[in-house]
């Protein structure tokens, strides 16, 4: 997406409120945490910025300044846990601190306070270790407090307690991400069969797409009302399915007692989902693929496509905060990895969505973001940035062996970007 | 990755085919598959459909114009003409005719399916592939009743392995594997050929089946097909000792058939890594070098003879290496011969070792002697005959000779002498976790300021031949005879690392903090201190380890074990998954 087609979906808003530089500060130390080769830890980084906005400070994030640094207030307790973690830090003296100001005035790079830690909740069922979600290994290594919620607090009305959300490789079809026909008689399929049905039942619904399809709605809801969403894998694409099919049945028959609507295709309702429109669902429920959403089609033997690389656009920081947050690395270009979706096909986007990562000359986009209501979404394709070929039962990945990992840097720009103080409206 | 890799090596062959003489085009022109791959989709289709006009039958271009029309653009009514004129073109074309299949059933639906089905079959009465493509499609859309039913025709119509095999895998699909068993038996007793596909699908079997599978597979007359197909599934099971009884009641007289299922069993059994597959790969390789002559029966006994010594089984090896010298060539015989010393001084059996090893000394590859001899001298080492193990290594001049120098010479005492022969050996001779010990050693010698120290070596000594507990008793006595900061810290750290080793934490723990008090300014405090949170972590008392672990990192940020440490710290603060 081009920039001026940004400022359609985000310009208003923005140009009128947008991100406030930090006054002025003191001329007392401050510690500049950097971002670029000379980081140790990158991952652990934002834990030491996202920790000390939760012990009441305030900070700072500097736009494309060294890659997206920190500029925090110098205390011996950060220090301290800066080297427990073994993130690289500097003490910065008020001088040292008006020269960084300087070279942002004058590039494009641009300084955005960071005012409170968000409620952080990753919706995730009972029992899921943090290694099998990137996000919450994320926010596990980087120290990052979350809690975990699941249907039955989502139905209940608990997402308001949260500002921001995270959705990992949940089936908001309701199908058990199409494994059930091809991994029947496997443990671990039948205790996911189990706790699903066993949770719409609880909750009064027929049967899990429907329950499915109420969360769905829910969590609209919560975008909409200002909140911050951010899905991964598969829970991207079924989201989406799940929000358009208010009036098809798009679950085979194994999952609600009756096949597919053959015309569930016609029945979509794209006005009511974020970011896609116009998708061909996928029939058959032997393939572990939803639609033509997905670019790379990892399960789908006719039309996968093999892994490349994808690079972030690098946005005015000045103009545009918000996406230029969403992309702060120290790397452009990033291996892709696949997930149960893995990317997003460029003809299915809707317009306004704006693109943050593509494949160049490939037809298939990997990180978006745009906006509902009065809050936004991001989704990122793929399972796992440092295990690019993920199958079930891999071991999990540990993050202490790709603590500068850049596809993990994305991860937690999305954990730190409602952190980032609005400035009030102008009249 | 396979996966992967062969999905490129297709589009590399589709890429190469279509661009074929039979429509001309410019080296800067992207081929029909490069536009699609680009996404440039309509451009993809005028291209695929420029070669099928000059060509219906290309079904190279047909499978592309496919993808495009059908899976991208949505224009599968443009497809149809495109197939009837391949049709037309190459009427038993299987792959055309399943484009035609799939096309019909995607888009068409169910009575579509079915007719396309019956054409494909009109033209070609006897191929099962068109049973097996309708088949899959009706079990694809949970119709698995109509799958079955389908090949209930094909059996009536044909009725061969084929169609046993796919009815087999449909009944996976189904999760019945009881019954898919039976059919995968059905295939191969037609068959044998199917052997393998029957077992690589078997395999998945879940454990909790697999017997009532092999009774199903074997039935009451276990044929030969079935007790080849029992043994394969057994081996992959990882049971391979039972799979060996069944193959080798089994095998065929022909030897090349016979040879080939020896070989794939070893295979298999090799690859469990386990000590029942090291023996079930000697009994597989040892049949089949009887079934061979000269070298070849040569190379196979010395390759049953590892793998029986891989087992623990060092009288089977033996037996067989003795075989294999009498009947080699040269060089065959020099192979067992070192394989045959090699056993002999893992058994202990170290003055035979040592006389076959002087005996073939001078016709053994290079290579094979370094490693015999000090095999050999370290075997003396732990008897411990340290004045013997040094006349076997009295003509070795290589580098590893002197690290094994090294090693003789502490375990006297002589504590100059062994840093020489260590220094000697430098840091990289050997294998990385030798050198890494070695290298250790080194530095704990560094500290010490005595020439000799007879008590340090005969504990260090002890330690190596596994009498832990006597030897840290002699290490924590040893150590009062040095400086606190000269060597003492140093060898407590040895001691509480090897108690740990032993799983003796608690005592470990002691021995650590003691070493670490010794001199927590010294070099050996990082090391004492990470090595004292460990054994505090497998005490299960990890929240005592966070302020260790803590100190560690804060206080010797500079020290190599700071990674170590922190990887321990997030470990336990849950941030990383526990390896």
């Amino acid at each position: 997406m081009k920039r001026r087609d940004f400022f359609g979906v985000l310009g208003a808003p923005l140009l009128a409120g947008g991100f406030p530089s930090r006054p002025p500060a003191p001329l007392d130390r401050s510690l500049l945490i950097p971002m670029d080769d000379s980081q140790t830890d990158h991952l652990k980084a934002y834990g030491i910025a996202y920790r000390s906005l939760e012990g009441g400070s305030t900070g700072e994030w500097l736009l494309n300044y060294r890659h997206g640094s920190f500029l925090l207030d110098d205390s011996a307790g950060i220090r301290r846990e800066a080297a427990l973690a073994g993130v690289t830090f500097q003490q910065l003296s008020g001088a040292g601190v008006v020269d960084v100001r300087g070279e942002i005035a004058a590039n494009n790079m641009e300084s955005v306070l960071l005012e409170k830690a968000p409620k952080v909740a990753v919706y995730a069922p009972p029992g899921l270790a943090p290694w099998d979600d990137a996000v919450t290994m994320a926010l596990q290594y980087a120290g990052i407090e979350y809690e975990t919620i699941w249907d039955r607090e989502v139905v209940e009305g608990e997402l308001s307690e949260y500002e921001w959300l995270h959705l990992h490789h949940e089936d908001f079809t309701g199908q058990y991400s199409k494994f059930y026909l091809t991994y029947r008689g496997s443990a671990w399929l039948e205790q996911m069969v189990r706790l699903n049905q066993g949770m719409a039942q609880s909750l009064g619904f027929p049967h899990v797409p429907a329950l499915k399809k109420d969360v769905a709605e829910k969590i609209r809801t919560f975008v909409e009302r200002g909140k911050f969403l951010f899905a991964m894998c598969t829970a991207t694409e079924t989201l989406e399915l799940a929000l358009a099919a208010s009036d098809a049945d798009i679950a085979a028959q194994y999952s609600d007692g009756s096949p597919m609507d053959p015309n569930a295709d016609q029945r979509m309702r794209w006005d009511r989902s974020f970011a896609f429109q116009n998708a061909r669902l996928e029939h058959s429920p032997m393939i572990a693929s939803f639609s033509d959403i997905d670019g790379h089609q990892v399960n789908n033997p006719v039309r996968r496509q093999q892994l490349g690389a994808f690079k972030l656009f690098n946005f005015a920081a000045k103009i545009d905060p918000v996406p230029t947050m969403l992309v702060q690395n120290h790397r452009d270009v990033i291996p892709d990895f696949y997930g149960l979706t893995t990317s997003f096909a460029r003809n299915r986007l809707k317009p306004g969505v704006t693109i943050l990562a593509d494949e160049q000359g490939a037809p298939w986009v990997k990180y978006i973001h745009g906006e509902l209501g009065e809050g936004t979404w991001t989704y990122l394709g793929g399972h796992d940035p440092e295990d690019p070929q993920h199958q079930i039962g891999d071991p999990p990945t540990d993050l202490s062996l790709h603590a500068n990992s850049p596809g993990y840097r994305l991860i937690l720009n999305n954990v730190l970007f409602p952190a980032a103080k609005k400035r009030e409206l102008k009249t | 990755m396979n996966a992967v890799r062969s999905a490129a090596v297709l589009l590399l062959m589709l890429a190469a085919s279509v661009t074929r003489p039979a429509i001309a085009q410019t080296q800067a022109d992207p081929t029909p598959s490069q536009l699609e791959r680009r996404g440039r989709y309509e451009e993809a289709a005028v291209g695929f459909k420029a070669i099928l006009d000059a060509e219906p039958g290309n079904v190279t271009a047909l499978l592309g114009l496919e993808r495009v029309l059908v899976n991208r653009l949505d224009q599968t009514a443009e497809m149809l003409r495109y197939i009837a004129r391949a049709i037309e073109a190459s009427p038993l074309h299987e792959q055309i005719r399943e484009v035609d299949f799939r096309v019909a059933a995607s888009e068409f639906g169910a009575d579509s399916a079915e007719a396309a089905f019956r054409r494909w079959g009109d033209a070609m009465p006897l191929s099962a592939a068109p049973y097996r493509l309708y088949a899959f499609w009706l079990g694809g859309q949970g119709d698995l009743e109509g799958a079955l039913a389908v090949l209930d025709r094909g059996d009536e119509r044909i009725g061969n392995a084929r169609i046993a095999q796919y009815r087999a895998q449909i009944l996976i699909m189904a999760g019945d594997w009881l019954a898919s068993a039976s059919h995968w038996r059905r295939a191969v007793d037609l068959d044998p050929a199917y052997a393998q596909a029957a077992g690589s699908s078997l395999s998945r079997t879940p454990v909790e089946y697999r017997d009532v599978i092999l009774q199903t597979v074997l039935g009451i007359r276990p044929t030969t097909s079935a007790q080849l197909l029992s043994a394969d599934l057994l081996v992959r099971w990882g049971r391979p000792e039972e799979g060996w009884t069944l193959l080798d009641r089994a095998l065929p007289p022909n030897d090349v058939q016979a040879a080939a299922l020896l070989r794939r069993f070893a295979d298999r059994a090799g690859q469990l890594r386990t000590l029942s597959g090291a023996r079930a790969r000697g009994y597989a390789l040892e049949r089949l070098s009887e079934r061979q002559t000269g070298a070849e029966a040569s190379r196979t006994r010395v390759a049953a003879a590892r793998a029986f010594a891989d087992a623990g089984e060092l009288e089977a090896a033996q037996r067989l290496l003795n075989r294999s010298r009498t009947r080699g060539s040269e060089t065959d015989d020099a192979v067992a011969a070192a394989t045959l010393i090699r056993v002999l001084a893992d058994a202990g059996q170290l003055a035979e070792a040592e006389v076959r090893f002087f005996e073939w000394e001078t016709r053994l590859r290079g290579d094979d002697v370094d490693d015999l001899r000090q095999r050999i001298a370290w075997g003396w080492i732990l008897q411990p005959e340290l004045d013997r193990a040094a006349a076997v290594l009295a003509k070795d001049s290589s580098v590893t000779g002197q690290a094994v120098r090294g090693w003789i010479a502490l375990y006297r005492g002589e504590l100059a002498t062994a840093k020489e022969h260590f220094a000697a050996a430098g840091p990289s001779s050997q294998s990385r976790e030798e050198a890494t010990r070695r290298a250790s050693m080194l530095v704990l010698l560094q500290r010490i300021q005595a020439q000799s120290s007879p008590p340090l070596g005969e504990a260090l000594l002890r330690a190596a031949r596994g009498d832990t507990t006597e030897a840290v008793e002699q290490l924590e006595a040893v150590a009062t005879t040095f400086p606190a900061t000269a060597g003492r810290a140093e060898v407590l750290v040895y001691a509480g690392r090897l108690l740990s080793r032993q799983s003796d934490y608690e005592n470990a723990v002691r021995v650590l903090d003691v070493a670490f008090h010794a001199d927590s300014a010294g070099p050996s405090a990082p090391a004492a201190e990470l090595a004292l949170a460990v054994a505090l972590v497998k005490l299960g008392r990890p929240q005592e380890a966070m302020p260790r672990l803590e100190h560690l990192i804060l206080t010797y940020q500079e020290s190599a074990l700071v990674p170590q440490a922190r990887r321990l710290f997030d470990q336990i603060n849950g941030m990383i998954p526990k390896s």
